[in-house]
């Protein structure tokens, strides 16, 4: 018996306009960790970081992704300051003892990419 | 589209149900890129590490003319694609499930799809690739199934009449 062939899509809407479908998207959620997910540092230390991605693939084809501009935020920024270089990249320091989550979200769209996680040591 | 649990849990089971996942080069190095590799501890819901245990034991065929390897349990498909599906389709088992943009559409042109799953989602978003864009004749469907998530989506299942 032959095998059956399933095409699956989740579409955000589907508009039957005449005999035209006008939107919808193909799979699941796209997501790169940022680099490093998490870093150990001492206190006065400080990495680079890169953001990562997330987005759904209505968006998902590589070419029509977010465009990759971010604001990154500290969950405590008495423990870690974050410091943009461009784009994509920031600079982490560390301030005082403890942990801190940095998350870059894009621009656009305020939607969150997956975090840094820093633990600070003295 | 709002990939909640519902949503990862009914794909678990399409991938469960599928013998292989049939993928063009975007799509694969796509979901490569993203479940893959594991997640640090804690920082994803566990539904979507099942998803991603599923995604990876999942057996694969990237359709690509360009891609030298492909190591994430897959092998790659080329050549003549209808052929290619052709033979594939004639292996014993249940089924293939393929998603993506490009290669449905390559697919439902070449008449090979057998069923359809659409995932309407309860938000306009207003930009995005067009599904089966470009696709040369109509394709008339018969729906065969009809779930609906607690997030409101509705995942609908079609066959061509033939």
């Amino acid at each position: 018996m032959q095998r059956t062939l399933i095409a699956a899509a989740a579409a955000v809407l589907v508009l039957g306009c005449d005999d035209h479908i006008e939107t919808a998207c193909a799979g699941l959620e796209f997501t790169a960790l940022s680099t490093p997910d998490t870093a150990t540092l001492r206190v006065g230390a400080s990495l680079t970081a890169v953001a990562g991605a997330q987005y759904d693939t209505c968006v998902g084809e590589p070419s029509l992704a977010p465009p990759r501009q971010f604001v990154w935020r500290a969950s405590d920024t008495t423990i870690v300051r974050v410091q943009p270089l461009d784009s994509t990249h920031a600079e982490i320091t560390a301030l005082r003892a403890g942990t801190a989550t940095v998350t870059p979200s894009y621009r656009a769209s305020g939607d969150a990419v997956p975090p840094v996680h820093i633990t600070v040591i003295p | 589209m709002i990939p909640d649990e519902d949503l990862h849990r009914n794909a678990i089971e399409n991938l469960e149900w599928a013998d292989a996942l049939l993928f063009g080069r975007v799509t694969y190095e796509m979901m490569e890129a993203g479940w893959r590799a594991p997640a640090p501890a804690g920082t994803r819901p566990e539904w979507m590490e099942s998803f991603a245990h599923t995604m990876n034991a999942a057996k694969k065929y990237v359709v690509s003319s360009t891609l030298d390897r492909a190591d994430w349990n897959s092998e790659i498909v080329r050549g003549d694609l209808g052929n290619a599906v052709r033979t594939l389709k004639e292996h014993p088992g249940r089924g293939l499930l393929t998603g993506g943009v490009t290669l449905p559409l390559a697919l439902a042109e070449l008449g090979l799809i057998d069923e359809y799953e659409l995932v309407v989602h309860p938000r306009i978003a207003g930009h995005g690739p067009t599904l089966f864009q470009g696709l040369s004749k109509l394709v008339d469907l018969k729906v065969v199934s009809r779930v609906e998530f607690e997030s409101g989506a509705v995942a609908m299942r079609y066959v061509p009449r033939r």
